[in-house]
């Protein structure tokens, strides 16, 4: 492992030149042990670059990053590693080591969600219903651990029980954003979190960048659920269009800024998204059947409702309301209304929103 | 023999005995007082000396010595400086005392020998009565607050001419106590309930906060309405006993913020600290370890609003007085303690923006949610009653809207708070439901069976936290108070559920 290590620290080389190097010498310590003049034969390969390739012949480097990552307890996938997954290979530039936390599972890329940090409520919406599908249908989450949209895919994801993977943009031990760091806990126990970077990396805005194709090359398709104009979500739909990937896009109004770029990337040919349905696997859906329906499930009482309460249902039969709006429409005094709702909401008749407005149980 | 002369000294809010004696020995002049003063009372001797000068009578060439028995009580303030000077003349035996019984004498002298105002007249006099001492002579300003006590004669006067007349029965007293103008206070404070339009339900909650005693804490956006509505909640509060008035005024009246108001404090007190407030400032301190605003508010309503924006330590420094209703503050040179017996009102913004719930909010959950831990668990933990402020739109109000006014909701806070009064007569320091232990609560909130149910699927559904339970039955307690029923009812729990809208708004995050 050290030699794997020792090749991704070599300065002036890259994922393509290694894969390059590791397709002549097939194992790095082969390269570690060749020669000046052989380097050279390799195609991309100048006298500089070799000469000092052969120069940093020495493994300290790579022997402390490894004793480090021991002590943090952080593990390291290999690009030769089975559990690499070939479909990620496909990204020319996937990197030939990336350190993890957590459990990788065999066949593990998934459905990337990505949007932006400052979302409605509207995409957030569309963000949770999605990761919980998701988490459901047993399909893996892959996001950037990123405020908003990537935050709450990953969170309604683990909290219906589901699989994520979460790619960083800065080593695995720092904490970016910083109000993540129990979630960024809570994946590690319940999927992954991953990083090309080594421990202590800060966050810089070339390594989302890198960070992005990472998200785009393990997602078999990938779900932009709110995006700007020049957005980090749109780098991440560049990437997945070049890697032929699907990228599904949910429709937003025109005049919200938020969905501008989204509603572009749907101009340009995305596919449209109107229900998570269309974020399954077929080849992973064979065994499990949906069981989206367990929190929708109606009111739990079939008790008859008094006249107040089918009045108040009547009100609410087109729209949300406001507990003053229900008040106007029914004749029923607040206080009187309070309780009714509470009673309602307990019994799953009704629900309220965050708005304070109350609508029927879909 | 030395001229005993008897005033007070301040000590918290309670006030006690000072004997002031005068003596002239035969030496350089000069004069020191001792017994502990501090530099208030030290500079006595320049305005007694230029007093008594100014009012034609002769200060000795002597030695003067005064000592403020007990001698070893640290004493404070400028009122001594009267008794002092009636000490020297009748030491020199310019004033001869006609009557015999004790009088009490506080007053602070100006250079002019005037008769001027100062602090903590009201516990003085409180103290003179409880000592036997029949008769007090008060500043002619402080004469009002002075004859709040009852059962003693307080004489005011505006110079030391006239007080040493007075003790020479030269001139008989005249002055006339002026009746209290206390009637201008309603139109001066001309807030009324009526105001707030569309609120109905959440003003429910704001008359139960006030009839149980409750703590109460609004959400809502800039605007919405949280800090008018805090304002209007003294007008809801039932009136204070004598008791709690005297209470008041002596903590005003110590802390010399009594001038002023004038009089006995009869409203409950209403205080709204800036957010910028120190620890000192809120729970009381400085030199003189004097009351702070939980102090001022008590009896009353503490009002903090933008509570999210105070300091984290000042904030948690509220929790142990919350619980004792007192404080004990301790300094160098004095620990006193303060009653600070408040219903405290909170206000603050739901998330760092302000506008948590509309399409305006872009904070994300993590983000709403740190911003809510700046309240810790157990400030918020004693907050019974979180509701959230919802602006109005006024086209929803029907035309023929009319608020209900400040005196009808007050009428049902008052019969709630009989209600609990008899309940709690036997126990000691209890008077609302807000206050209640959980034995207390096991005693008195018996939840019928319906209740019960609604209580625990409203667990399930909000993950209500365990510790939670309590508050929720207490403030049951209180919604079947308001009509007087004796048995908790499905009804009363069910808005009491619907108490805690931060606590249910948490189970509605997508956090972890």
């Amino acid at each position: 492992m050290e030699y794997w290590i020792w090749l991704t620290r070599l300065k002036g080389i890259g994922p393509i030149t290694q894969k390059k190097l590791l397709a002549y010498f097939k194992t790095p310590d082969q390269i570690y042990g060749a020669s000046e003049d052989e380097l050279l034969t390799i195609p991309g390969i100048g006298s500089s670059l070799a000469q000092s390739i052969c120069q940093a012949h020495s493994l300290d480097g790579a022997f402390s990053v490894m004793d480090e990552l021991a002590k943090k307890k952080m593990k390291v996938l290999l690009y030769d590693d089975p559990l690499y997954p070939e479909l990620a290979k496909a990204w020319l530039e996937a990197p030939i080591v990336l350190y993890y936390l957590g459990e990788i599972r065999k066949n593990s890329c998934g459905i990337g969600i990505v949007g932006s940090r400052r979302c409605s409520i509207y995409a957030k919406q569309v963000a949770i219903e999605a990761a919980e599908y998701l988490a459901h249908q047993n399909i893996s989450l892959i996001s950037g651990q990123g405020k908003g949209i990537d935050g709450y895919a990953h969170t309604a994801c683990l909290k219906a029980g589901g699989y994520t993977i979460a790619f960083l943009g800065n080593g695995l031990d720092v904490f970016y954003p910083i109000e993540h760091r129990k979630l960024q806990a809570a994946i590690c126990e319940n999927g992954a979190v991953i990083s090309r970077y080594l421990p202590g990396t800060k966050p810089r805005p070339e390594h989302f960048l890198q960070r992005n194709g990472l998200i785009s090359s393990w997602s078999r398709k990938l779900l932009v659920v709110a995006a700007a104009d020049k957005s980090g979500a749109l780098s991440t739909a560049q990437f997945a269009n070049a890697l032929n990937r699907d990228v599904l896009v949910p429709p937003h109004e025109i005049y919200c800024t938020s969905g501008q770029g989204t509603n572009r990337l749907l101009k340009n040919g995305a596919t449209l998204y109107l229900k998570s349905e269309q974020l399954g696997l077929s080849e992973l859906m064979t065994n499990q059947v949906t069981n989206t329906a367990i929190n929708r499930s109606p009111n739990l009482s079939d008790r008859k409702l008094s006249a107040d309460e089918s009045r108040i249902l009547d009100v609410l039969a087109d729209s949300e309301k406001t507990i003053q709006q229900i008040e106007s429409l029914t004749g029923i005094n607040q206080v009187l209304l309070i309780e009714q709702l509470a009673i309602m909401e307990l019994e799953r008749f009704v629900v309220s929103s965050s708005s304070g407005r109350y609508r029927l149980v879909d | 023999m030395a001229s005993i002369v008897n005033s007070f000294a301040i000590s918290g809010v309670e006030a006690y005995l000072v004997d002031v004696e005068v003596k002239t020995i035969t030496g350089q002049p000069m004069i020191s007082i001792v017994g502990l003063g501090d530099t208030a009372v030290k500079e006595a001797r320049e305005r007694v000396e230029a007093a008594i000068n100014d009012s034609k009578y002769k200060f000795p060439q002597k030695k003067v010595v005064i000592n403020l028995a007990p001698s070893d009580l640290k004493k404070s303030g400028s009122h001594f400086d009267l008794a002092i000077a009636i000490g020297i003349l009748i030491e020199t035996g310019q004033l001869v005392l006609v009557k015999k019984e004790k009088i009490g004498i506080i007053g602070e002298l100006s250079l002019n020998s005037r008769l001027r105002a100062c602090s903590g007249i009201l516990p003085m006099v409180i103290a003179a009565r409880s000592a036997g001492v029949r008769n007090v002579i008060v500043p002619q300003d402080n004469l009002q607050e002075a004859s709040l006590v009852t059962g003693i004669q307080v004489y005011g006067f505006e110079e030391l001419k006239d007080v040493v007349d007075f003790l020479e029965d030269k001139k008989p007293y005249q002055i006339e106590v002026k009746n209290p103008l206390s009637k201008d206070r309603e139109i001066l404070n001309g807030v009324d309930f009526c105001d707030v339009q569309g609120q109905d339900g959440l003003i429910e909650y704001i008359v139960v906060a006030a009839a149980g005693g409750h703590n109460l804490l609004m959400i809502g956006s800039p605007g919405c309405g949280k800090s008018m509505i805090a304002k209007r909640i003294p007008t809801i509060l039932p009136s204070m006993t004598e008791e709690e008035a005297l209470e008041v005024t002596k903590i005003y009246s110590v802390a010399g913020i009594l001038k002023e108001k004038g009089g006995l404090i009869e409203d409950r007190p209403f205080r709204s600290p800036h957010h910028n407030a120190s620890t000192n400032a809120l729970i009381g301190g400085g030199k003189d370890a004097t009351p702070g605003e939980i102090s001022l508010a008590h009896n009353g309503v503490l009002f903090l609003d933008e509570i999210a924006e105070f300091g984290k330590n000042t904030l948690e420094s509220l929790r142990q007085p919350m619980e004792d209703q007192r404080v004990t503050i301790s300094r160098v040179k004095y620990t006193n303690t303060y009653p600070a017996s408040f219903m405290l009102v909170a206000a603050m913004n739901p998330c760092s923006c302000g506008y948590y719930g509309t399409d305006r909010c872009k904070c994300t959950d993590y983000e709403v949610m740190k911003y809510r831990q700046k309240i810790s668990g157990p400030i918020m933990d004693r907050m019974d009653i979180q509701k959230y402020v919802r602006p109005v739109d006024f086209m929803d109000l029907s035309n023929d809207y009319q608020g209900v006014t400040s005196e009808s909701l007050r009428q049902r806070v008052e019969a709630a708070r009989k209600i609990q009064r008899q309940r709690f007569t036997k126990m000691d320091g209890i008077n609302c439901n807000a206050q209640m232990g959980n034995q207390l609560i096991k005693e008195f909130c018996l939840l019928e069976d319906d209740g019960r149910k609604l209580l625990m699927m409203a667990y399930d559904r909000y993950q209500y936290s365990a510790r939670a339970y309590h508050k929720y039955l207490k403030v049951a307690r209180t919604f079947a108070d308001m009509e007087a029923s004796i048995k908790i009812r499905k009804k009363d729990v069910a808005l009491a559920i619907m108490a805690r809208d931060l606590e249910k708004d948490r189970a509605g995050l997508t956090v972890l």
